[in-house]
């Protein structure tokens, strides 16, 4: 079946750029792609249950909410704690990735990246 | 989404009140209306307005200017005084042009213009429906979570103390360890940050001590939106007939004025290195040599538009953002991107890591 990854990013030009490197996949029907420009209409959604997802990416600098505390908000969620959770940012200090893998980030993508990078990521963690 | 649906979606919980004198355009706003929103009320002029407004409370208030009685502006006013926050759009014509300071002073959020263009009337509230809805769920998000937490400490104390501690005492000291525990949480996340932040308020108000600065930069705040609709224009115009030698000039002219405007704000340094760099790049850019292909990874421009008319929105209009440097690290990584995309060069990246 499909898993379902979803993109958080407030920059519509990051998400058009993995819809695009992530093609191929969401064709051959591997993937399904979603996206939210707003963390909190993510976390909004999830907890009224009417969204789930097998993988997630997030940026870090939001304007609303800052991506390691939305990633952490969802980690206290039961549905969806165990699901794989990404950093895609230009944030790039070990400190900041010492703190996510702390809250259970499982992995960092970091700004810019190439459509290669992000098909890996998502085959990797998804197992596909 | 389409236009219509997402305003339904993000108006169907809010209520809008209407004030025009024009009877009959007034009416045609609220037959047209009423299907985005929870609830309208209208009134003829200000006077009636800002009666109605007092029992009525409504999310958005959409007002032309010149009318009897009372007029946009001393309505807006007047509602200001009661409800700093209160979301105003203005119907202005070309010749209201004279009063646009005026009501940036007051703090209006918007402006439509006149003669109406139904799609632009919707986007315009669309972007302020959206931004009260969030700021409701926003809200509504952070009670609660500030409510279970507390809950779990309060479970936790009453296990381990339950014996000893008086209830008086145990809420007291509840409500300090919640405070610490708040705030100990925030500052590990912000002091491992790259950027220092800050929040709009503050950059307001850093803006309005310099009362010199703060004079010129209102007349440059209606500046800003005027330059980011004529982005927008542009951004149109390279959908229908490609990205033209013209167009780029138009454009980089645009990239220009945003960044001579930013120049007089420290705060806005940073984003004026990035966007410079977009300037450049596009002003390099052989356009008549240009592939089908490329000019196809062009479109990202459409996109950095937006993230960019975004971006002054959320800082100078709306004002509502926990961190005003949130885009430009971000813009720099995209404009690497659709350079490489565009130029086909490699992108010089950091490994993947999976933890």
């Amino acid at each position: 079946m499909a898993k379902q990854v979803i993109f958080v990013d407030d920059s519509k030009t990051i998400l058009m750029g993995v819809e695009m490197a992530l093609e191929a996949l969401i064709d051959s029907g591997d993937i399904v792609f979603n996206q939210y420009s707003n963390p909190v209409e993510l976390l909004e959604a999830v907890q009224s249950g009417s969204v789930t997802y097998d993988l997630l990416f997030t940026d870090i600098n939001m304007p609303e909410m800052n991506g390691l505390e939305l990633a952490k908000t969802l980690k206290a969620i039961s549905s969806i704690k165990s699901k794989p959770i990404l950093a895609l940012t230009t944030e790039n200090s070990p400190e900041m990735k010492q703190q996510g893998k702390s809250i259970g980030i499982a992995g960092w993508v970091v700004k810019p990246f190439s459509d290669e990078k992000i098909v890996m990521a998502v085959k990797k963690v998804l197992g596909i | 989404m389409s236009l219509i649906n997402e305003l339904k979606y993000f108006g169907n919980s809010l209520s809008l009140l209407i004030v025009e004198d024009d009877e009959e355009l007034n009416q045609e706003l609220v037959e047209i209306l009423s299907s985005f929103f929870d609830s309208i009320e209208f009134a003829l002029d200000g006077q009636e307005g800002l009666e109605k407004y007092k029992t009525f409370k409504p999310d958005i208030v959409l007002t032309d200017i010149t009318m009897p009685n009372m007029n946009g502006i001393k309505m807006s006013q007047e509602i200001k005084n009661i409800y700093r926050k209160q979301s105003i759009l203005v119907l202005s014509a070309h010749s209201d042009t004279k009063f646009m300071i005026e009501l940036i002073d007051i703090g209006i959020n918007q402006f439509i213009l006149k003669p109406l263009d139904g799609n632009n009337l919707m986007y315009k509230l669309l972007k302020v429906a959206e931004n009260i809805f969030y700021k409701k769920e926003f809200d509504k998000f952070y009670k609660e979570e500030k409510k279970k937490r507390i809950e779990t400490i309060q479970k936790e104390n009453q296990i381990s103390e339950k014996n000893t501690v008086e209830n008086e005492v145990l809420e007291n000291r509840t409500s300090k360890i919640n405070e610490v525990v708040v705030e100990k949480e925030s500052i590990d996340i912000d002091s491992l940050s790259e950027h220092t932040k800050k929040d709009s308020s503050d950059f307001m108000e850093d803006i309005q001590k310099d009362d010199l600065i703060w004079q010129t930069f209102k007349d440059d705040i209606t500046e800003l939106m005027q330059l980011s609709s004529d982005f927008g224009e542009d951004i149109d115009n390279i959908t229908l007939s490609g990205l033209t030698g013209e167009i780029r000039d138009r454009i980089v002219q645009i990239i220009r004025e945003y960044i001579l405007i930013f120049s007089t704000l420290d705060q806005m340094s940073r984003m004026n290195d990035v966007l410079s760099q977009l300037a450049e790049f596009l002003e390099e850019l052989d356009i008549d040599s240009l592939s089908e292909e490329q000019h196809k990874k062009l479109k990202i421009l459409e996109f950095i538009h937006n993230d960019i008319g975004r971006f002054l929105q959320t800082i100078f209009v709306y004002q509502d953002t926990i961190d005003i440097y949130y885009l430009e690290d971000s813009l720099e990584s995209s404009i690497v991107q659709m350079k490489n995309n565009v130029l086909g060069t490699q992108i010089e990246e950091e490994e993947l890591e999976l933890f």
